[in-house]
This record gives C-alpha cells, sequence and structure tokens, in this order.
C-alpha cells in the first residue's frame, strides 16, 4: 500500500475540481416588449392575473391588492417604476409574486419565460436607472436586464414613480 | 396578518366598478336622502362618491349613511346597494401599502363572496371619513 502525504488528501466537502460552466439561475420576464431578469430567491410564485382592486389614496406606482392564497398582496406597476412603456410583449400574462426584505409585493407582467441558466458574470450597466444591477445573456443569446429587488421596494416606498 | 373581530357582519355598498364594506355596527341609521329624511345631522352632507371615484352609478336612489362621531351626527350619502353579509375574514392594511401611503379612513380590507369568488373589498372607517371630510370643508 502506498502511503500518501496528509496534505495531499483532498477535504470531502470541497470541491477542488473546478466546474466546467458554472451558472447562475435567473427568473426572466417580459414586459412592454422588454426581458428582465430577477433573482430567483426573490420570486415566491406567479399566478394568473386577476382584478386589482384599487387603493384610495395610494400613490400612483401602487395599484391595490388582491387576494392570493389567503393574504391580502399589494399589486405595484413595475413599468411606472422603471418608467418605461409601449406595447405588451406577446405572451400570457401574469402576476409574479416577490420579496424583499420579508415586504411581499406583485407587479403584472406580459409573460413569464422561465429560468434562465446564465454562464459567466453579470455585465455591468451604467445608464438604465437605480433599479437595474446588470445585463446577463441566455443560453440563446438574449440579453436580459437584472433588477434590484431591494432598490425596486426602495422606490415604491419612497421614491416618486418614474413615469 | 390577519384580525378577527366579534361581529363578521358587514354592509356591502356595490356600486360601478367599485365596492366597500363597512362594520354594520358602526351605523347609527340608514336613513332617506332629500326632504323624506328623518334623522337630524350636524354637518353637511357628504357623498361617498368625492371619496371613491369610481364608487357612482347614474341609477338607484340614494340614502345617507348615519354615523355618530363623539355625539355628533354626520351623513353621508350613496346610491350604492348595500347588503348585509357575513364576512369570512378581516384584513389589516398590508405594511407596504401602510407606508406608501393611503387614505387614512381605509381600515383595510374584507373578504366578501361575490358571484362564487372570495373577493377583497375595502373596508372603511365612515366616521373617520365623515371627520376627514368635515376638517377638509
Amino acid at each position: 500500500m502506498t502511503l500518501i502525504e496528509e496534505e495531499a488528501l483532498r477535504d470531502p466537502d470541497i470541491s477542488t475540481v473546478p466546474l466546467a460552466n458554472p451558472t447562475t439561475d435567473y427568473f426572466t420576464l417580459a414586459l412592454c416588449r422588454r426581458v428582465y431578469a430577477l433573482p430567483p430567491a426573490h420570486v415566491e410564485h406567479v399566478v394568473p392575473t386577476q382584478p386589482i382592486v384599487p387603493i384610495p389614496g395610494a400613490p400612483a406606482h401602487v395599484l391595490g391588492v388582491v387576494h392570493l392564497r389567503g393574504r391580502i398582496v399589494t399589486v405595484v406597476d413595475l413599468a411606472g417604476l422603471l418608467g418605461i412603456e409601449g406595447p405588451a410583449s406577446e405572451g400570457d400574462p401574469r402576476l409574479v409574486v416577490m420579496t424583499a426584505r420579508a415586504y411581499v409585493f406583485a407587479f403584472q407582467v406580459d409573460a413569464t419565460l422561465g429560468l434562465w441558466p446564465v454562464i459567466g458574470e453579470m455585465g455591468a450597466v451604467a445608464s438604465d436607472g437605480p433599479l437595474v444591477i446588470g445585463r446577463v445573456a441566455g443560453a440563446t443569446g438574449a440579453i436580459a436586464t437584472v433588477l434590484d429587488p431591494d432598490a425596486i421596494l426602495d422606490r415604491i416606498l419612497g421614491a416618486e414613480c418614474a413615469r | 396578518m390577519m384580525t378577527l373581530h366579534a361581529s363578521r357582519r358587514v354592509l356591502v355598498l356595490r356600486n360601478g366598478l367599485e365596492s366597500c364594506a363597512i362594520r354594520a355596527s358602526d351605523l347609527l341609521a340608514i336613513d332617506h336622502d332629500g326632504p323624506a329624511a328623518r334623522v337630524t345631522v350636524d354637518a353637511p352632507i357628504r357623498d361617498l362618491s368625492d371619496h371613491l371615484p369610481k364608487h357612482t352609478s347614474k341609477t338607484g336612489s340614494h340614502v345617507r349613511l348615519i354615523v355618530d362621531v363623539d355625539g355628533e351626527r354626520f351623513g353621508i350619502r350613496t346610491n350604492a346597494e348595500i347588503e348585509l353579509v357575513e364576512t369570512v375574514a378581516f384584513y389589516r392594511i398590508p405594511r407596504l401599502v401602510r407606508e406608501a401611503g393611503c387614505a387614512p379612513w381605509l381600515l383595510g380590507f374584507v373578504l366578501v363572496d361575490h358571484e362564487q369568488h372570495l373577493q377583497p373589498t375595502l373596508w372603511i372607517d365612515l366616521a373617520s371619513l365623515a371627520t376627514a371630510q368635515e376638517t377638509r370643508s
């Protein structure tokens, strides 16, 4: 039997073999013919759209509430918060329910595009505003703008609507 | 977070595109509007549709919802269909809405069975609304 020196033994709990293509998943959606991405940990679930009950006296970007799974969930105008407008993307409109710092809120999207496994680093962007933290490319080469959930929440709570 | 109350009976005011609910126990009376009114009030009659813009309908006769605020009677006019229902649940205003801002007379939401679906409906405090109106006017 060959003796192996202590230093040569690998720690079984730490991978020392580099993965060929490490990926990061992003939840992607279509809104106003643009593609946006969110960290999936912030997306709670996706449901069909339903009538929204408007709230008197609420800011313009707070559209109202819906009743989902025994909770009252606030619905916000993501397009308004992003300051974008335009025709809806083709697809199946959905409500995306997300969390940020223990707040739960939802927004309507034109379609959900599923999870994109993204290889490599997120690309930096300089001019897309404070709600955007970068851009990623999906497997097909399509580009998605990555949104910052905490910044979206800050905008809902404090800032004026961008539109 | 859900809050349960001893009385789950609410008056749902359905009108046009919007509904709202008030606790039945908060109401002093429902009176006729106009010359047939029987309950005297201590302030000008206000219109609910001034605060709920979509809460308007060209049909239906008007009534006055009478509330008592510290011994003063206020009347709020509406031509909504009024229905007494047992609500499934009362909800406070979500924290996000509270912090983003909303009308001070909004108490929260009640779940109301409407056409086989549970619908959230605005739960309003008529006394606060009457006082807010009085302050504003």
